[in-house]
């Protein structure tokens, strides 16, 4: 017998095979399943009958709302199971129900003893054959749990920017006073009548000097890292990443002419990125600037800067063929502040650590491939 | 002997800056005399009280002024002078000198009139001869 007839004949035996036994079988096992989801997942369900005015709760409704045995629902029984200040709002919903529009909303519920808690419910219209409405039935799950986590953290989130801006304050304030004293040691030092000093004193006053000086380049970078903060509460605006790297690349046309560079840039793939266009541009400055820096003395730098997309995230990628850097031995101080591995005297060891800054500001991050005498690749993570 | 100001006025509660900024300008012979106020609230009710009586207190050629001090600071004291219109303020400059470097108050004080620039402080001799030399003569 050739194959379709040996399909369709088993077709048709399963189908005259098909008891009310097996029938019954299946919808056990639907049964079970409901049962299980339901409990698993706090979920109950309630239908409400217009044409015989009646209300039904099942097991799991039963169980959440905490009602007792013998307990029979009725349609205005329905709305007590609503916290009093989402009543209206539960009545709207059932209403609109009632006349064609389903529902699905968080709203706050009580049981059957007033306990008040979050859930999620939905209703639908429950019409019979001829279009009609005749009834709702309708879900409805405890999502209290999540409820309260979602607000400590929200709260937790508000401690956390307090204290923050705290922090940004104390900082600002406290490095404001500094540099007023470092300021009257400069101003003092710069007083000094060195005509009739020995060499020996000279030499001290001259310390001075520039122990003051130090002392206020460090103030300088203190504000510079408690800035980045600043800017962090402004808010993020589309950033053309071309028009960034055309105005950085023009404020650093001398050093790129000097060193040769070929510049390589694609930017089609990732045109635009929400961000804020002052972090864009120092993070693209310091990159290029450390590539120009860095460049091998055998060749001259070839610089790739390309936009891209991967997985939905969007990267900025900033590639170069200078000397590279030993990872193994440096890797874990790249991004720390005032470390440098060149011995670069305009090295100040300060531009990796602000620019990990401003791009973790932005809830991205940025990571570093590279090879001792071939290049690096560095790749910040935008959004 | 010719001094480029007569009368010049340090507002800031820091003594230590005042007392060498003071002595620099002795130094240089820069004012003959130096008015000082150790907070907003002193230097508005002196210049209040002296720019109301015609026959008053002379009116300082140059003003150097602070933000941050005490009682009333030197936004406070640029705000309640600013209320008032005094024709004898056109003969004064004024700066605002401070240790600040946040470009929210550099900002700030290019709303005031009275204000004509914004000093960081520490401020350098030459810095100080230039000003002072091109602030208005005494009458």
């Amino acid at each position: 017998m050739n194959i379709t007839a040996f399909t369709m004949k088993r077709r048709r035996d399963s189908h005259t095979h098909s008891s009310p036994m097996e029938k019954s079988d299946q919808f056990s096992i639907d049964k079970f399943y409901y049962q299980e989801i339901s409990a698993l997942t706090e979920a109950g369900g309630w239908s409400v009958d217009f044409k015989n005015k009646t209300s039904h709760f099942d097991h799991q409704a039963r169980i959440i709302l905490d009602v007792p045995k013998d307990y029979v629902p009725t349609l205005r029984s329905g709305y007590t199971f609503y916290a009093e200040e989402h009543l209206d709002r539960a009545t709207e919903f059932f209403f609109g129900c009632a006349e064609g529009k389903p529902f699905s909303t968080e709203i706050k519920m009580q049981t059957y003893n007033g306990e008040i808690f979050w859930a999620i419910a939905k209703g639908k219209p429950l019409r019979d054959k001829s279009g009609e409405i005749i009834g709702i039935r309708g879900v409805f799950r405890k999502i209290d749990e999540q409820k309260k986590r979602e607000q400590q953290l929200k709260q937790s989130l508000k401690l956390i920017e307090g204290h923050n801006s705290r922090l940004y304050d104390f900082a600002h304030i406290i490095s404001h006073n500094l540099r007023s004293q470092v300021s009257n040691l400069q101003m003092c030092s710069a007083l000094m009548d060195k005509s009739n000093l020995t060499n020996e004193q000279i030499e001290l006053v001259d310390n001075f000097e520039k122990i003051g000086n130090s002392l206020d380049v460090t103030l300088q970078h203190l504000n510079k890292i408690v800035s980045v903060h600043n800017i962090s509460s402004t808010k993020l605006e589309p950033v053309v990443i071309k028009e960034v790297y055309d105005r950085v690349v023009a404020g650093l046309s001398q050093d790129i002419r000097s060193s040769r560079a070929i510049m390589y840039t694609e930017f089609s793939e990732v045109e635009e990125v929400m961000y804020i266009e002052a972090y864009l541009e120092s993070i693209l400055q310091n990159l290029i600037t450390n590539a120009l820096r860095y460049k091998h003395p055998d060749r001259d730098p070839e610089i790739t800067v390309f936009a891209y997309e991967e997985n939905g995230k969007k990267y900025l990628m900033v590639r170069d063929n200078g000397l590279g850097i030993d990872l193994d031995k440096h890797g874990k101080d790249l991004f720390k502040l005032y470390k440098t591995f060149h011995g670069n005297k305009d090295a100040l060891g300060l531009g990796l650590f602000l620019t990990r800054n401003e791009v973790q500001a932005m809830g991205g991050d940025i990571t570093v491939e590279s090879k001792l005498g071939k290049g690096s690749k560095f790749i910040v993570t935008l959004q | 002997m010719n001094y480029p100001i007569k009368l010049a006025c340090l507002i800031d509660d820091d003594d230590m800056y005042v007392s060498l900024l003071t002595k620099l300008i002795d130094i240089r012979k820069l004012a003959e005399e130096i008015l000082v106020f150790k907070n907003g609230e002193e230097a508005l009710n002196h210049f209040l009280s002296s720019f109301k009586d015609p026959q008053g207190q002379p009116v300082p050629q140059i003003i150097l002024l602070d933000l941050n001090m005490p009682i009333m600071d030197g936004w406070g004291f640029l705000e309640e002078l600013s209320k008032h219109d005094f024709p004898a303020l056109n003969n004064c400059t004024l700066y605002i000198v401070s240790s600040s470097i946040n470009p929210v108050d550099i900002e700030r004080s290019k709303h005031f009139n009275l204000v004509k620039d914004f000093i960081v402080k520490p401020i350098g001799p030459n810095e100080l001869i230039e000003i002072f030399s091109e602030a208005p003569t005494a009458p």
